[in-house]
């Protein structure tokens, strides 16, 4: 039998998780834990339950602080959100894109990167859009980057008794364009192969600031600051691009699988590396 | 000839109770003191079975009986082999075991966590045996066997079916242009909604029986029967509803191990597959098909030389039908002087193929259609021309010796060149490239089949069918319904056919609901007991109304005099009046299958194909479609809402093993047995733009003149795409699934080489 505990509070939750000392397991949409259990990966014995906590079910903007994602908020919420519309629209279409509605009307975008998937569709566009996962424990809390929360497959940086409890996204900067665009072979539906996450900012027709995050390829998704930072003042011509995208694809160490080799994954990997720069290029003009 | 009922869409009969979840499938079906059956298998591909011990599991409490090759010793009262060709297959693991997923045990306990706890304390100990994966490999002399007991069985071939015509060497001296390629497929599984279940117990008097989805009721009877070794009227089969079969639930799949665990438990036992399990019971036969074509200048066909290797798995299952009837369709719906086609049914350590719906077709078509492009291209025709001119037509002699009749394919094929515009050839610039393709594809129906059918009229006007038919979701019920209907001369309106669901007590025979016959055989057997009971119900006025029987008509739902129509009797009347004076059954019952019948050999041909439209990424190889046009012959449609229901959903598993579907073995273990892995097309994977084309080209024999034709589109679907991925992007893929990869690489290879 599973010991299913509904904490009604967020330091009660910390109590417990903390108590069980790396036994327990959170669920608050179920979907990831759910599939691995069906598929006898993994048999929980104590599951933590956050679906009675007030106030985690939240989703927050204001101009100064910027967005707040709380751990209840499913995918959907996120994709039909007026403000997640209005002042991150590529987060919301990235999320419109995640598995099925029966999932998104489940499924956690914070559980989501909890998981630790790689073929997760936000991982890479929050990274580009520098959020933040705020973990709670009973030590207290801390705010940990997008960029340094997925340590590989299924790990993430949370310690045994810490909750996500929401993601931190700040105020979008002036001028900037993202988007993201996922490949999921001859299938619109499948997993992503690939996901790559853009954001730009121009000044004078130049590039002043280039973020890319490249998600589903390798095991965590893979930023390219110290190539991004080489195109900073420059004009993204077409060859800039392509370019740039090769440098991106060759640095990515893409796992084989039945959806295509490292050959094949690195290939698109640059394509795509060049088409959302193109896209935004365009779209911030 | 005008039809009244016969020709209309009409709304399925079954409809409302699914859509209201009121429609019963055995996964419903409970029982008091009912145990559930779990299944042990095996985690090697091939290996020695050299102990089992169950002893641990059979005493845990809430285990009622563990199944295990120590129920059945030599000489026992059960049969511990059976099989539809050859009696290869195990109900559990005797000596050895030949695939992942081969049963090695069972257990009936109180629910299905016991059971499970059960499997785990079973001491089963193996020693592994060569692995026999590769088709061509395996029939290579030296190659480890299968099997060693089974004298039919040799270099791990369990049918070689050949095809001749002509002299095969002259065809291709006289021919200007020979191809030669090699065309190979995957493994793929049917992927029915509904995984296998069955609920099986005997009752009091030591009858078994089993509320199943199945196809084959009857052949799954007799099938126990062989194993119980009793008689077959001791077995009653009944089934519900069944959620999609596509082939798959033909023959027995779980119905013997919950028979003999009920057996055994002395309890009813329900057995319910998960999904992993369903991939590992029965799958498509992955194929690698050699294929030689000649040809003169003017397109015209000379000869064509094939080689089918067929991986049929573990088991000969239904393999070996699979690989005769893809041989002796080999060269297609094309008049062709010199043939040769030689098809092999290999054994593997893989889970069996068996029936998958096109059974054995696509993958030859693959080759042939892919052919008729490449001739096209390089001589300088029109894709449709040389079909056309190459076309066996009405009349004709196909290699087999049967005589083409309702084969509608210059109608057809003309028809989706004028959908997709195939002559206009614009070439997209950039980064996508779009392209055209068509293809058909000829299929033949099952021989030698069976069909016995009633129609009865109860007293308030109603009407009953019984038929062994099995609706799975192609609309069975509804369309005999409308063929009585129309039979009876009743308007469909104010009247209702009550369908019985199949039950070996109680419906009478059928050979089985596959290979596209039901519509034809069944649909027969179904008019000649309307007719029959028509002629019932004329007799009874004659009586009543005390004049001749050659002087009353049967129309529009009344029998009346000739030329006096206000005088005469409703059916409904009739019945009322009939059951006043005598509580007999008022029932028609009719035939298909007779000598006159059996005269023509095959029922009819499967004519069918499709044209697509595709958009290729350049730079991913990615494939959409942006348009499919898909079509067949119906003969005549009966209800051309349920035909174009059935040629768009074959269609769509056309474009899943086209584009996406493969199980992946290595070292034997399957990979991505799992939904979370195995990517089958949704809605969103079939265009937007998907129209379907039904002719009908009257068969001789056919109920009002309709034919099967749920299995004329698939075939065709992946050489159609192929042929359009070539259209657009000059790169001819012989494999499939026609993945992004794939096409970039040969994008890749082709750049090189300029």
């Amino acid at each position: 039998m599973v010991n299913l505990q509904f904490p009604s509070s967020l330091d009660e939750a910390c109590k417990l998780l903390s108590q069980s000392a790396g036994e327990a397991r959170l669920i608050a949409g179920g979907v990831a834990l759910m599939v691995l259990a069906r598929h006898q990966l993994f048999s929980p014995d104590h599951l933590i339950s956050l679906k009675q906590i007030d106030g985690l079910d939240q989703i927050r903007f204001d101009e100064e602080n910027g967005l707040s994602i709380g751990a209840l908020v499913t995918h959907h919420r996120v994709d039909t959100s007026p403000a997640v519309r209005e002042h991150y629209p590529a987060l919301a279409r990235c999320v419109h894109h995640v598995g099925n509605l029966r999932v998104r009307n489940m499924g956690t975008v914070v559980g989501d990167l909890c998981q630790g998937d790689n073929h997760s569709d936000p991982a890479p566009i929050l990274g580009v859009l520098g959020a933040r996962i705020k973990a709670q424990s009973v030590r207290g809390e801390r705010l940990i980057p997008m960029e340094d929360f997925h340590l590989d497959i299924y790990e993430t940086a949370l310690k045994e008794d810490e909750i996500a409890t929401e993601i931190v996204i700040p105020p979008p900067l002036p001028g900037a364009r993202s988007g993201y665009l996922r490949f999921s072979g001859n299938s619109p539906v499948d997993w992503p192969i690939l996901g790559v996450a853009g954001l730009l900012v121009k000044e004078d027709e130049r590039c002043k600031e280039l973020r890319i995050s490249a998600g589903a390829a390798a095991a965590v998704p893979v930023n390219f600051r110290p190539e991004a930072e080489t195109l900073q003042g420059k004009k993204l011509t077409p060859a800039v691009a392509r370019k740039f995208a090769r440098a991106c694809a060759a640095r990515i160490d893409p796992i084989p699988d039945a959806h295509g080799s490292q050959w094949y994954k690195r290939r698109i990997a640059e394509v795509y590396i060049a088409r959302i720069i193109e896209t935004l290029n365009r779209e911030n003009n | 000839m005008e039809f009244k009922t016969v020709g209309q869409s009409i709304w399925r009969v079954d409809g409302e109770k699914k859509v209201r979840g009121e429609a019963l499938y055995t996964i419903d079906l409970k029982m008091e003191g009912m145990l559930h059956g779990r299944i042990l298998r095996s985690p090697f591909p091939h290996a020695k079975l050299i102990k089992i011990d169950t002893s641990r599991a059979a005493k845990l409490p809430g285990v009622f009986a563990v199944l295990s090759r120590e129920d059945f010793p030599q000489g026992g009262p059960l049969s511990p082999y059976f099989g539809r060709r050859m009696k290869d297959k195990t109900v559990v693991a005797i000596d050895k075991v030949r695939h992942v997923g081969d049963v090695v045990a069972a257990v009936a306990a109180v629910d299905v966590e016991t059971a499970d706890e059960a499997l785990r304390l079973i001491d089963a100990a193996y020693e592994e045996l060569p692995l026999v994966s590769d088709p061509l490999e395996a029939i290579r002399e030296g190659a480890p066997q299968l099997f060693d007991h089974l004298p039919e069985i040799k270099n791990n071939i369990c049918h070689h079916a050949s095809l001749k015509q002509g002299d095969i060497e002259k065809g291709f001296q006289e021919s200007d242009i020979i191809l030669e390629d090699t065309f190979t497929t995957p493994v793929a599984q049917q992927c029915h909604l509904e995984a296998h279940n069955a609920l099986a117990w005997f009752d009091a008097t030591g009858r078994l029986n089993v509320q199943t989805g199945t196809q084959t009721p009857y052949a799954v009877r007799k099938s126990l029967a062989e194993i119980f070794q009793i008689a077959e009227e001791k077995i009653r089969i009944m089934v519900p509803y069944v959620g999609g079969a596509y082939g798959a639930k033909s023959s027995l799949k779980v119905e013997h191990l919950a028979a003999v665990l009920a057996g055994k438990a002395k309890r009813p036992v329900r057995i319910q597959l998960r999904r992993e399990e369903v991939f590992l019971t029965v799958t498509k036969h992955a194929s690698t098909v050699r294929m030689k074509t000649g040809a003169k200048k003017d397109g015209t066909l000379v000869a064509q030389k094939t080689e089918l290797y067929y991986d049929t798995g573990a088991f000969a299952e239904n393999g070996p039908n699979v690989v005769h009837k893809a041989t002796l369709g080999a060269s297609g719906p094309y008049r062709i002087p010199h043939i040769q086609a030689d098809g092999y049914c290999i054994l593997t350590n893989k889970p069996s193929a068996g029936a998958f719906r096109g059974y054995g077709v696509p993958q030859v078509a693959l080759a042939y259609e892919s052919h008729m492009d490449i001739l096209a291209e390089r001589l300088g025709i029109d894709p449709i021309e040389i079909r056309i001119k190459n076309l066996l037509r009405e009349g004709d002699r196909h290699p087999t010796g049967i005589t083409m009749h309702s084969v509608g394919y210059e109608e057809l094929l003309r028809k989706f060149g004028a959908a997709i515009q195939l002559g206009d050839k614009k070439r997209t610039r950039g980064k996508t490239r779009r392209g055209k393709g068509i293809a058909c594809m000829i299929k033949a129906s099952n021989t030698e089949s069976q069909s016995e059918a009633k129609v009865q009229a109860n007293r308030d006007g109603t009407f009953a069918v019984f038929s062994s038919s099995v609706e799975m979701g192609q609309g069975v019920e509804t369309v005999m319904a409308q063929i009585a209907a129309e039979e009876l001369g009743v308007a469909w309106k104010g009247v209702s056919f009550v369908a019985q669901r199949p039950d070996t007590d109680l419906t009478p025979f059928d050979t089985m609901t596959s290979a596209s016959r039901s519509t034809f055989c069944m649909g027969n057997a179904v008019r000649r007991a309307a007719k029959d009971l028509r002629e019932k119900l004329v007799q009874f006025s004659a009586e009543i109304m005390e004049i001749s029987p050659q002087d009353l008509r049967a129309e529009n739902g009344r029998i009346f005099a000739a030329g006096a129509e206000q005088k005469g009797y409703s059916y409904k009347e009739l019945a009322a009046l009939h059951f006043k004076r005598r509580e007999r059954e008022l029932a028609g019952n009719g035939f298909y299958g007779d000598e006159e019948d059996a005269k023509t050999v095959l029922p009819f041909w499967l004519v069918g194909g499709c044209a697509v439209e595709v958009e290729v990424d350049t730079e991913t190889g990615a494939v959409k479609l942006l348009k499919l046009v898909v079509g067949a012959d119906a003969g005549k449609a009966i209800n051309p809402r349920l035909c174009e229901g059935q040629v768009r959903g074959d269609s769509t598993i056309g474009i899943g093993q086209a584009l996406l579907e493969e199980l992946k073995f290595v070292d034997g273990q399957p990979v991505n047995a799992t939904f979370l892995h195995y990517a089958l097309p949704s809605f969103r994977d079939v265009p937007d733009d998907f129209p379907v084309v039904l002719v009908e080209q009257p068969h001789k024999d056919g109920p009002f003149g309709a034919k099967g034709l749920g299995e004329s589109a698939l075939p065709a679907v992946p050489a159609a795409i192929a042929n359009a991925i070539y259209d657009a992007v000059g790169v001819r893929i012989k494999d499939i699934p026609f993945t992004p990869e794939r096409v970039l690489s040969a994008l890749s290879q082709k750049e090189s080489k300029l």
